[in-house]
Order: C-alpha cells, then sequence, then structure tokens
C-alpha cells in the first residue's frame, strides 16, 4: 500500500471549487509511494478514504477571505479547533465532519495536511476563474513540497 | 383548548436536503400545515429528451446519489420493458445482489446515522461517535460491506458504470462474491444481534394513523426488483399501468410535485412493504421484526426505522442467498454471447417506435420511470417518480392527524416530534425536487 494520499476534492461543474480535482491531472507521475485520488464531492465514503495513509495530502478549495488564488496550508489538527456549527445533513457531511468523526473513533488517519485555495467564484460553470488557473503550477509545487516532505510533524 | 402555536423549522436536519415544516395554530385550531421543499428543481426529464436511450441509465443514476443502483435499475427495467428485452438469469441474480445491498446500505445510513442521534438526545453522529463509539463503527461496518458489494458487482459505488441494458459490461469474480458471503455472514452473527439489541431497546414515539400502503408484491420473493403495484385499500394495477394509481401534482408550497392516489395520498417505503410482504421476509428478518415488537400491518409511521432493521437484516441474508446461487451456478462471461448495450458507446440496435415502464423498490420506496423511444433510438419523453414524492402528502396528513393531540406540549417538543416524523420518512429531497426546515409560523 502507498505511504502518501493526495486527495483532491471539489466539484468541477462549481467553477473554482473544482480546484483540487482539476489539480490532479498536473501532478504526473509521483512514483509508487503516492496514491492520488480524486474525492470528488464525497462526504462520508472519504472516512474509507483516509484509513491506512500515514499521510495524507488534501486540496480543498476554502473560503478565507483572502485574495483569490490565495493559498493556505493547515493541518488537521488546526481545523479541528475552529468552530464551526451547521446543520447536520448528508449533503454536508464533508472533509470537516470525516476528521471530526476520525477523532471521536480514535481512528489513526496518519497525518493529514490540506492545502486550501481561496476561490474567486463559486456558480455553476466549468471552468476556473484565470486567477485561479494562474496559480496551478504553484499549487501542484505545494503539494510536492508536501509530499516529499520526509520530516517530522511533531 | 385556545392556544396558538408557531412553528418553523427552517431546514429540517439529518434529512437529505433542504425542506422546510410550517404549521400554523390560531386559539386552538390547525389552520396549516406544509411540507415545503425548498430545493431547486432537476429537470432530469427534459435533460433525456433527445438523447440516445442507452444513455439513460448513467444519466438517471445521477438523480440520487444514495439510490443510483435503484434509479439505474429502473431505468434499465424501463428500457427493456420499452424493447422487449429479456436479460439472462445471471443478469437477475447479480441485479437483485446490488439492489439489496444499496437498500440495505441506505437503510444503515438512516436508522444508525439520522434516527439514532435523537433516541440519545445528541444533535448530530458526531457525539454519538464519542458517546459511544461501538455503535458508530458498527454502522460504518456495516455500511462499508454493503458499498463493497456494490463496488464489486456495479463496478463503482455509488453511481454504477456495469450496469447497461441487457447485462454487465464487467462482472465480479468468484473470489471476490465468496469474500463478500464470509463478510456477510460474519455480518449476520456478529453485527446484527447488537443491533437488534439496541433498536429493541428505543421508544418510538406512540401515534398511530391508519392509511393507503402501497409497495410491489411478487409471488415469488418480498418484493424489490419485480412486481406488481400493490395497494392496501385499491388493489392491485399492473406497472404499466402506475398513472392508474399515482396522480402527480404541483403544489405552491414546494418545487418537488406531490405524487398521490386519486382519491388520497398514500405511503411508500419500509413500513408499506413490511405491511404487504412481511410474510415473503427471510427467517433471520422475521425473527428481528419479533424481536423490534413489529407486527403487521402496523399504523406508526415512527416505526419506518424499526422496518428498515428489519428489511436491512433481510438484505444480509438474500445477499448471501443469491450469491450462494451465483457461486452454484458458476459465473459466466456472457458478454461474449450476447452484447449488452453499453451507454454512450452503444451502436444502437434497429428499434421501433415504443414505450415502456420500470416500476423498481428502492431503499425510500417504489420508483417508477417511463421511457418512450422514437424509431431512431431517441428518447422522446421521460417521467421519473420518485418514492419521497409519493409520501410527502402523507407525512402532511400525518401532521394534521398528530398535532391536535399533542398541542398541550411544550413547543420544543411538538417540533422535535414533528421533525422525528418527518426524518422516520427518510425523505430524499434532492432527488424528489425537490426538503427539511420546521417552520411553527
Amino acid at each position: 500500500m502507498a505511504k502518501t494520499l493526495v486527495l483532491g476534492l471539489g466539484n468541477t461543474l462549481l467553477g473554482d471549487d473544482g480546484i483540487g480535482v482539476l489539480v490532479l491531472d498536473r501532478l504526473g507521475d509521483l512514483g509508487p509511494e503516492v496514491e492520488v485520488v480524486n474525492g470528488a464531492t464525497g462526504g462520508l465514503s472519504l472516512f474509507e478514504t483516509l484509513k491506512g495513509f500515514p499521510k495524507v495530502v488534501v486540496i480543498d478549495a476554502v473560503e478565507m477571505g483572502k485574495a483569490p488564488g490565495a493559498i493556505a496550508r493547515f493541518s488537521a489538527e488546526e481545523l479541528l479547533r475552529l468552530p464551526v456549527s451547521r446543520n447536520f445533513s448528508l449533503h454536508e457531511f464533508g472533509l470537516f465532519e470525516v476528521l471530526k468523526l476520525g477523532q471521536s473513533l480514535n481512528e489513526d488517519f496518519g497525518h493529514v495536511i490540506i492545502i486550501g485555495v481561496q476561490p474567486k467564484q463559486v456558480l455553476h460553470l466549468e471552468s476556473l476563474s484565470s486567477e485561479i488557473e494562474a496559480k496551478m503550477p504553484e499549487i501542484v509545487e505545494k503539494i510536492k513540497q508536501e509530499v516529499n516532505y520526509a520530516g517530522s510533524y511533531a | 383548548m385556545s392556544k396558538d402555536i408557531n412553528i418553523n423549522v427552517h431546514h429540517v436536519a439529518r434529512v437529505e436536503g433542504h425542506g422546510n415544516i410550517v404549521i400554523d395554530v390560531q386559539s386552538g385550531e390547525l389552520k396549516k400545515v406544509e411540507l415545503q421543499i425548498v430545493e431547486s428543481p432537476r429537470f432530469f426529464e427534459a435533460m433525456l429528451r433527445g438523447r440516445r436511450f442507452p444513455e439513460a441509465p448513467q444519466i438517471t443514476s445521477r438523480i440520487c446519489g444514495i439510490c443510483a443502483v435503484g434509479h439505474t435499475t429502473a431505468s434499465l427495467r424501463a428500457l427493456e420493458d420499452a424493447l422487449g428485452i429479456e436479460p439472462s438469469e445471471q443478469t437477475l441474480l447479480l441485479r437483485k445482489a446490488v439492489l439489496e445491498a444499496e437498500i440495505m446500505q441506505s437503510h444503515v445510513l438512516h436508522y444508525y446515522f439520522l434516527v439514532a442521534p435523537d433516541f440519545f438526545s445528541v444533535p448530530s453522529v458526531i457525539p454519538l461517535a464519542a458517546s459511544h463509539p461501538d455503535v458508530v463503527k458498527r454502522a460504518l461496518r456495516m455500511k462499508k460491506l454493503a458499498d463493497d458489494i456494490v463496488t464489486i458487482i456495479a463496478g463503482r459505488h455509488p453511481h454504477p458504470i456495469s450496469m447497461v441494458v441487457d447485462g454487465f459490461t464487467h462482472i465480479p469474480t468468484e473470489a471476490q462474491l465468496r469474500d463478500a458471503l464470509k463478510q456477510l455472514k460474519t455480518m449476520l452473527s456478529d453485527d446484527v444481534p447488537p443491533t437488534l439489541d439496541l433498536f429493541a431497546s428505543l421508544k418510538f414515539p406512540a401515534f398511530e394513523r391508519k392509511t393507503d400502503y402501497v409497495a410491489l408484491k411478487h409471488p415469488d420473493e418480498y418484493a424489490y426488483y419485480d412486481g406488481i403495484i400493490h395497494s392496501t385499500e385499491t388493489g392491485e394495477t399492473r406497472h404499466r399501468d402506475y398513472k392508474n394509481k399515482v396522480k402527480e401534482e404541483v403544489v405552491l408550497h414546494s418545487t418537488a410535485k406531490q405524487a398521490k392516489g386519486p382519491f388520497r395520498p398514500y405511503m411508500v417505503g419500509a413500513l408499506s412493504r413490511f405491511n404487504i410482504n412481511s410474510d415473503q421476509l427471510m427467517p433471520a428478518a422475521k425473527a428481528a421484526a419479533q424481536k423490534l415488537g413489529l407486527a403487521a400491518p402496523n399504523y406508526n409511521p415512527y416505526l419506518i426505522s424499526a422496518a428498515q432493521v428489519v428489511e436491512s437484516v433481510h438484505n444480509i441474508e438474500r445477499m448471501i442467498y443469491l450469491i450462494e446461487e451465483l457461486l452454484r451456478r458458476g459465473l459466466k462471461d456472457e458478454t461474449v454471447e450476447r452484447q449488452t448495450i453499453a451507454g454512450w458507446s452503444a451502436k444502437l440496435p434497429p428499434v421501433k417506435k415504443c414505450w415502456g415502464v420500470g416500476a423498481v423498490e428502492v431503499p425510500r420506496g417504489v420508483l417508477f420511470h417511463e421511457y418512450r423511444i422514437d424509431d431512431d433510438g431517441l428518447l422522446s419523453w421521460a417521467n421519473c417518480v420518485i418514492p419521497t414524492g409519493q409520501n410527502l402528502a402523507n407525512i402532511e396528513d400525518d401532521m394534521r392527524a398528530l398535532v391536535p393531540t399533542i398541542l398541550d406540549r411544550p413547543q420544543e417538543e411538538i417540533t422535535l416530534l414533528l421533525e422525528m416524523l418527518v426524518r422516520a420518512y427518510d425523505p430524499c429531497i434532492s432527488c424528489s425536487v425537490h426538503m427539511l426546515k420546521v417552520d411553527f409560523v
């Protein structure tokens, strides 16, 4: 089994929300130790996907209130510390809930790093805005750095 | 009693999609009961017009991310009904097994993840995972096995890729089926008993309202894949005559059409099926019903969840039976003898202008797909009648009967009872749209 999971999330029919999925095609061969998975709009099913990888790199569009294309890196622990309140339904069961469920069940998800990209527009559109498209090489580079990082996360 | 109650639950939680409950009581008199569906419409029927007929199962599977196998199956059956195609015995066994798997995963998801938190007084499965990790781990294990069986048979979960007109483009290996069989048997012996213990210990709200129960019925088996439309009030209707039983109607407060009987609303889903077909349940499922105190006929809609528990046990037993049957017969690569008609890649066979109907039981009730095919092989018209759409008017009738009996309770309790009622039906709003928040106005 591969040691690292690269997981792209998003909906390619919703403009910049698709960045996490679309960037996967630009990664090239990352070697046998890396598994690349298109998680698309998966909810609870991601729970099973995340299992068993010592390291997970998630790419997703994240609303951070920053300039379009801004890239942020944060860990699952940091994400889970954010105060979040929202209605529970499966349509809203996303990465946050999966990580929270994993935490509650003491599931060992290894080390999860999230690379968040600030979208410009999330609307019915099958293409990325130019600001996000222009950031693609930089996002690819960030993913590779993360995958190749051999140090300790502690 | 003169009392004013305004309930306005905006986006009921733990249902699939967005819906509101609006209740208006003035001086103790019930003025308004609405289950508002506020999802945007999807227009799948319009999307199908002008498409090549083999594409329909793959397009309509996208109506739902939970019962995609159900839509695919109804779509295939409508096409095969139109074209006069009778699939092989092996295809039928595989299709029945994958439908059982999907119904099981949907039921497990509903009774463990969406219903159970109400009984533990927690808002969602996440705090439940912290307080009862064994329960949530069991639920995840049961769902995973069902999902895995969908994957090995249909090629992908949730949206099938191997299921096409007249067969499968890919079939599982015998080793995969043997592995699934072993896991199903373990689940029946290890995970089913604690599930039954848990649900037998829950106290479901007491409420009864007899309605018209509608489900498919088949002489040989507890009907999911095939059968005649059976109503406890109006008798039997052939699948092609479904419109004699199902009248679709647009209501102002909902983006989902409501489908009713010609005279009054009816109920579809696990409790309807149980009320009509319980004598055909497999043995462990019958024992499960007894353990849960569920006997047919039962008129309490809150017990739809209990009927789902019973059905999920039946699903496991049926999968064991169907897989053993497949293994006993030996799997054959039938695509060598007879080409299946697969989606976008299909070279269309010559067709005459025709029409057909597929009626299939899916997790939430009976689903209808109806298509007209032109002599060029293109779909000229389509109609899909989704189970939740058939239940909406019946839920409103339940609320009309329930609210006057609980007016003396605190508003929070009334709200919770109404939300639990709607959740019991396991409404899949985005598919029927078209569901849940409670608005007591």
